[in-house]
């Protein structure tokens, strides 16, 4: 199911608060200041900064 | 706090609700009183709400029938499965899950107009911080309101050893007189409270509950000797042949100024 373009409006990163970019492919949340990808899985978003990806 | 205790409790979290996902959804008792948490919230159409480790989803899915769209977080993936499931079951579309904490929250200030949390504070390491969170994400005008356990002070620590044993991720219910303090120095205007009492059978409690071994019998001891004495403050009774007790339940909500 596709991400609510409302609920991507409103979510931050909860370790800065900073605005996030959603992924392409709707996969994960990516925070550009933290350098930190936050999955989407099966359509929930895993918003915990201890399962947060780092970018490279 | 240290991190180290920190990530402990919410270990203990996961572990305690990954094992009650079924169970605590199959608790008769958490069916009542949505009514006063409806009347209360004065929640209505137009309303953006969140709900804050919302569990399997029983309290933002009977707000869904009420607000324009509910959002629910909680930091057990299992409950938030319970919660899908739940929608599915009932076929709402303005519901949206996320997995994640309650302190910090992650969205920005002034998302929602409604932010509510039930049976969720007795948790918490820091209620002041979460409700500061919830506060936060709330926009000027709209409301906040949160639902738990509230118990006379002088019951208080017998109450939280009881809740301790059944349930290792019990911190603490707050008692009135915290409650109260919490919401006065909040910030949050208008602030109302009501209440009502949640009838729990010790024996059907006690299924659903995964104190360490050894610990049933102790918590089974500790509630039929309060038959009388009420030293736990949940009135612990004798009705129909069984254990029973009362949780008494507060209900506070305020307004963002």
């Amino acid at each position: 199911m596709a991400l609510s373009p409302d609920l991507i409006a409103i979510l931050v990163c909860p370790q800065c608060k900073g605005k996030l970019d959603l992924e392409a492919n709707e996969a994960a949340f990516v925070c550009p200041a933290c350098r930190l990808r936050y999955p989407v899985r099966e359509g929930i978003p895993v918003m915990l900064v201890d399962e947060a990806e780092p970018t490279s | 706090m240290t991190q180290h205790l920190a990530d402990a409790h919410q270990s203990r979290i996961i572990d305690q609700f990954s094992r009650q996902a079924i169970p605590f959804t199959q608790i008769p008792g958490h069916y009542d009183a949505m009514q006063v948490l409806i009347e209360m919230s004065r929640v209505t159409k137009e309303d953006l709400v969140l709900d804050v480790a919302c569990g399997p989803g029983m309290v933002a899915c009977e707000f869904a029938r009420h607000a324009h769209h509910v959002t629910g977080i909680d930091i057990t993936p299992a409950m938030i499965e319970q919660a899908e499931k739940r929608q599915q079951e009932q076929n709402l579309e303005n519901v949206s899950w996320q997995i994640g904490t309650a302190t910090p929250l992650p969205f920005a200030d002034g998302s929602f107009s409604l932010v509510l949390t039930r049976y969720s504070y007795h948790h918490l390491l820091a209620p002041t911080e979460a409700l500061a969170e919830m506060i936060r994400v709330c926009r000027p005008g709209g409301r906040v309101l949160v639902a738990d356990v509230a118990i006379e002070s002088s019951k208080s620590a017998t109450y939280d050893r009881l809740e301790i044993l059944r349930d290792p991720s019990h911190t603490h219910a707050l008692t009135r007189e915290e409650f109260s303090a919490l919401f006065l120095n909040s910030g949050l205007q208008e602030c109302r409270q009501s209440g009502y009492g949640v009838d729990i059978e010790l024996e059907a409690q006690l299924k659903a509950s995964f104190p360490k071994p050894g610990d049933e019998e102790i918590i089974r001891k500790m509630v039929t000797e309060d038959v009388g004495v009420d030293s736990i403050g949940i009135n612990a009774r004798v009705g129909d042949h069984r254990i029973v007790y009362t949780v008494p339940i507060a209900v506070y909500v305020g307004t963002k100024s």
